[in-house]
């Protein structure tokens, strides 16, 4: 997802709240957990009698008006029995699960930050601790301790701590290479501090999240502890103690074993449930939201229409490759309101022809491309506008329509082709599947035409590269058989976002040859992305230029180099710092930043930033007027004479 | 000063072929940086990678040097090992004129409040839980010992406000703010402890363009204000340019030529830093497309896929100029005219591509 389709301006916390909220499960058990706690406080306040007195006129009883839950085999009320068993459960787990973060997250932290010997040293002893279940080290600690609650709870904990050490310090190994720590020791704060009051907050969500995942299993051990004796004494009422003397009655009295097994098991559930929650909710840019299934009304028409241009396809091929009409694209925003990330885009692409498309971040370059190939990733779609390969509408063809002519009629090289290959596919299988697909070769075709691309894009050694992996690879040379995926098919029209951006400037060289030479070959049209100013003036025929979701102006290279008629084309130009320059030591700038999709103007969307701004152009929607000679701006002001 | 320090100052100062240079703030002599390979089970313990050979520079008081070179010539490294950041195994680094290659404890402290950094990514250089107030107030409490409260925050907002943001971010998380302002962020916190070297790792390379030159010109600015030192390290040439007094460039962790910027710029003494120029495009149609034709003619002619000795320039199996000596044996560093130093046997011929 791009930078603009994130949501700003809320902050953090307000983020997790509204995610926990979306989360009814996780709410309800935290209600439920509350309650107990609740309980447990004030539990021998409303308990209607005592937890060990019995009336032993009446054992055995089933649930009745004065004992709610029946009684057991002393005719004590079972239900005055949970209630005293929930404060001790509760305070048992509480103990155990505190015991275990004061030991574990600490130790965790250290061995973490520190590394080294001393980490060495402690996940040797968190490994053997941790090949034994706790209950068996709780009972070893048991053995030696005595079997007071206390004890058995400590036991409990320390056994548990394991868990912590283990979960803390692989976040602090992960935190430890953020640039912040970095930052934090070269501004010559100590250890201490840097793991406490740096990296500590930072992974304090996920253990949030643990910890009350493991409450419920400390319950249960709790509760195993009593069913087997241990733990609780038998004056103390407990879940697990209860369940263990309803086992004497099973055959004459059943539902004895219920509220007490029923006590344990929605606890467990409801912490379960919560930690669940808690992860989703407190995770770093978890994205909760639901795919709108979204299509734009008058479907039927525009595919008759698409059907019916079949025919002229072939001539027009020889014009046209790809012509993007009015093109829209929206997400979900905040109060059900739709944001535009793409408003209104059109673009002609002629066979062997290269257009740039250039723009800052989140102005929605990417997001055109992604649009063209009908791959917006969820919750947005396309809401408007058409996109047309060789005359036939793409944007209502069904998915398996389109899923055949990307990689053949038209495709893709990002700009990171270890993200985009297959980590786990040999190269070989990755560049003949398409070619088996799409053009029916068998697999010593396939491999021939594979060795065939590779060559094309000069990947050295090609015979040796089919059988490697994409890890195998340098950063140029997945690049290359990015490249060599993209042509497999020979389409019609490649798109390439950033396809240099993460390169070398050496490397980067190469792979514009690459390109240039492909062209020649194949006269395909390509779609170039970027945001460098100079590989348009190298490789590209035309430019088209975004700003905040909109093309402001589109034109012929050397002449928008030379005179751009647009005020954001005009200002990104004079202020790229150039080889040639003599170190004057003030860059022309533009004020401000490109503002996030829910802040743009209705008018014009560059009027804030803009040097030549005047009341009328924040009014209106401008739209792209035609400045002569195949140049197009989107300026109110751009006839006026002397402005330009 | 010793005897060693005193010539060490005389090649310094040689190697800019300057008599008017102010005397070197920072100085770098021999650093030579391993990392130790992974240990594989039933294999012989393989020799440790170098990721910094031997190299020197100073940087005059109040100058910025730029450190040019791709990705993997190190130069993230020599930034690291004179922040502390990571272990050096030979050489020693200098700050007005004291080495400070083996500082701990209480000396480590007060050399952090000499040197400070910006990183090149502002989204992971702050730490995401903190308020923007805490972020640049911390360094303030630790290193001038002012508790946290109303004249911290006066500090504060006057560091944000030098750095152009308004104190309102104060209570802000580092996520409600966009990129350049978190780079304004960090440019603040490094100010705090009134450093006198910044190291500034590829500040602009995760900014748009647009605002990439907000955050040099801030540079600049406070440079020329405060009299800082800056060792300035990109990939993107026009933006060494514009910003630096002199380049060092980097390449497989040897550095292969330094001197004037606009001497290099003018005249290369370095086949790679000519072949850097030539692939860095720029933005006017005519004249890239003329470079584009003479890089390609240059990256043709070589192959960078021929294995090299250990011993060899690191720059012979892509050197258009590459001769028998080349994979032979590493060319030692030789003066330039004009400014500046060269490892290049093909120096010595006069030899160019271009």
């Amino acid at each position: 997802m791009t930078d603009a389709a994130k949501p700003r301006g809320v902050s953090g916390q307000a983020r997790v709240w509204w995610r926990l909220r979306q989360q009814r499960l996780a709410l309800i058990a935290a209600g439920y957990i509350l309650l107990l706690y609740v309980v447990a406080i004030i539990g021998p306040w409303i308990a209607p009698y005592g937890p060990m007195t019995g009336d032993l006129r009446s054992t055995l009883q089933g649930p009745s008006i004065a004992h709610w839950l029946g009684t057991d085999h002393l005719g004590r009320d079972i239900l005055s029995q949970i209630i005293y068993g929930t404060r001790l459960s509760m305070w048992a787990a509480l103990e155990a699960v505190l015991i275990a973060i004061i030991l574990g997250v600490p130790i965790g932290l250290l061995a973490g930050y520190v590394g080294g010997k001393l980490d060495r040293a402690v996940m040797w002893a968190v490994d053997l601790i941790f090949a034994l279940p706790p209950i068996m080290v709780a009972l070893g600690i048991i053995a030696v301790l005595g079997t007071t609650l206390d004890t058995v709870m400590a036991a409990v904990g320390f056994a548990f701590s394991t868990r912590f050490v283990r979960l803390t310090r692989g976040m602090t190994l992960t935190e430890r290479e953020e640039l912040y720590v970095d930052g934090a020791r070269v501004g010559g704060l100590d250890v201490w501090t840097i793991v406490s009051h740096h990296i500590l907050p930072n992974i304090a969500p996920a253990l949030i999240a643990q910890a009350a995942l493991q409450f419920g299993g400390v319950l249960l051990i709790e509760a195993t502890l009593s069913f087997l004796g241990i733990g609780a004494s038998l004056e103390q009422p407990s879940w697990g103690r209860l369940l263990s003397q309803s086992r004497d009655y099973m055959d004459a009295y059943p539902f004895l074993a219920i509220p007490s097994g029923a006590a344990i098991m929605l606890a467990v559930l409801a912490f379960n449930l919560l930690g669940d929650g808690l992860h989703t909710a407190l995770g770093r840019d978890t994205i909760v939201a639901k795919r709108k299934t979204k299509r734009r009304k008058g479907d039927t028409e525009t595919q008759r229409h698409g059907d019916g241009s079949n025919a002229r396809s072939l001539i027009k091929t020889n014009m046209t490759a790809l012509a993007i009409q009015g093109l829209q694209v929206r997400f979900p925003g905040a109060q059900n309101r739709e944001i535009e990330i793409v408003c209104d885009v059109s673009l002609d692409l002629k066979s062997g022809e290269t257009l740039g498309l250039v723009g800052e971040s989140g102005s929605g370059k990417s997001m055109t491309a992604l649009a063209t190939l009908g791959l917006v990733p969820a919750p947005g779609w396309i809401s408007n506008g058409s996109v047309q390969l060789g005359g036939r509408e793409l944007t209502t063809l069904p998915d398996s329509e389109l899923r055949r002519l990307r990689g053949k009629e038209m495709s893709i090289v990002f700009q990171d082709s270890f993200t985009s290959l297959n980590p786990s596919l040999t190269i070989e299988t990755q560049l003949t599947d398409p070619l088996r697909a799409h053009l029916g070769l068998n697999s010593r075709q396939a491999r021939e035409r594979a060795l065939e691309l590779l060559a094309l894009v000069q990947l050295p050694d090609p015979q040796r590269r089919l059988n490697e992996y994409p890890h195998q690879l340098s950063g140029g040379m997945a690049q290359r058989v990015g490249l060599a995926r993209a042509l497999a098919c020979q389409p019609s029209v490649l798109i390439a976002d950033e396809p240099t951006s993460a390169l070398d400037v050496t490397v980067q060289g190469q792979i514009l040859d690459l390109l240039k030479d492909a062209q020649r070959k194949f006269g395909m049209a390509i779609l170039f992305i970027t945001h460098d100013w100079g590989i348009v003036a190298e490789l590209c025929d035309r430019v088209a230029v975004m700003y905040a979701g909109e093309i402001v102006e589109t034109g012929k290279v050397d002449g928008v180099f030379a005179h751009p008629r647009h005020p954001y084309t005009r200002a990104l130009l004079a202020t790229l710092p150039g080889l040639d320059r003599t170190g004057t030591r003030s860059v022309p700038v533009i004020p401000g930043v490109v503002p996030p999709p829910q802040d743009w103007h209705k008018g014009c969307h560059f009027y804030p930033r803009c040097a030549l701004a005047i009341p009328a152009c924040n009014r209106n929607p401008v739209p792209l007027t035609s400045v002569g000679d195949d140049r197009q701006t989107r300026c109110v002001r751009a006839g006026e004479e002397g402005l330009w | 000063m010793n005897a060693s320090t005193a010539m060490w100052d005389k090649f310094a100062n040689l190697s800019y072929g300057y008599s008017m240079t102010p005397p070197p703030f920072l100085s770098v002599r021999d650093l030579r940086v391993e990392f130790a390979a992974r240990q594989l089970l039933f294999h012989r313990s393989r020799p440790p990678t170098r990721a910094v050979n031997n190299v020197s520079f100073s940087i005059p008081t109040g100058q910025t040097l730029g450190l040019v070179g791709e990705s993997g010539a190190g130069k993230s490294t020599v930034a690291r090992a004179i922040l502390r950041l990571t272990q050096i195994q030979g050489g020693q680094i200098f700050i007005d004129g004291r080495n400070v290659s083996s500082l701990s404890g209480a000396q480590l402290t007060e050399y952090r409040r000499q040197v400070q950094v910006v990183f090149q990514d502002p989204y992971s250089s702050l730490n995401p839980s903190h308020v923007i107030g805490e972020i640049v107030g911390e360094l303030i409490t630790r290193h001038r010992g002012v508790r946290p409260g109303a004249a911290r925050d006066e500090m504060v907002a006057g560091l944000l406000q030098r750095v152009g943001l308004g104190r309102f971010v104060m209570d802000r998380l580092p996520d409600e703010l966009s990129g350049g302002q978190r780079q304004r962020v960090a440019i603040a916190r490094a100010l705090a402890v009134e450093p006198r070297l910044i190291v500034c790792d590829e500040p602009t390379s995760a900014l748009d363009v647009s605002i990439q030159s907000q955050i040099i010109n801030l540079l600049a600015d406070l440079q020329a204000s405060a009299g800082l030192t800056y060792l300035f390290i990109t990939h993107n040439l026009a933006m060494a340019r514009h910003i630096s007094h002199n380049l060092a460039v980097m390449y497989l962790g040897y550095l292969v030529e330094s001197g004037p910027t606009e001497r290099v710029f003018a005249h290369p003494a370095h086949p790679y830093t000519e072949m850097l120029l030539a692939s860095s495009p720029v933005p006017d149609p005519a004249r890239q497309r003329e470079r584009a034709a003479a890089r390609s003619r240059i990256s043709r002619s070589t192959n960078p896929e021929i294995a090299i000795a250990v011993t060899s320039c690191p720059f012979a199996n892509r050197c258009p100029l590459v001769m028998d000596v080349c994979r032979k044996t590493m060319p030692a560093q030789t003066e330039v005219s004009g400014g500046g130093s060269v490892r290049c046997h093909a120096h010595a011929t006069g030899l160019t591509f271009t």
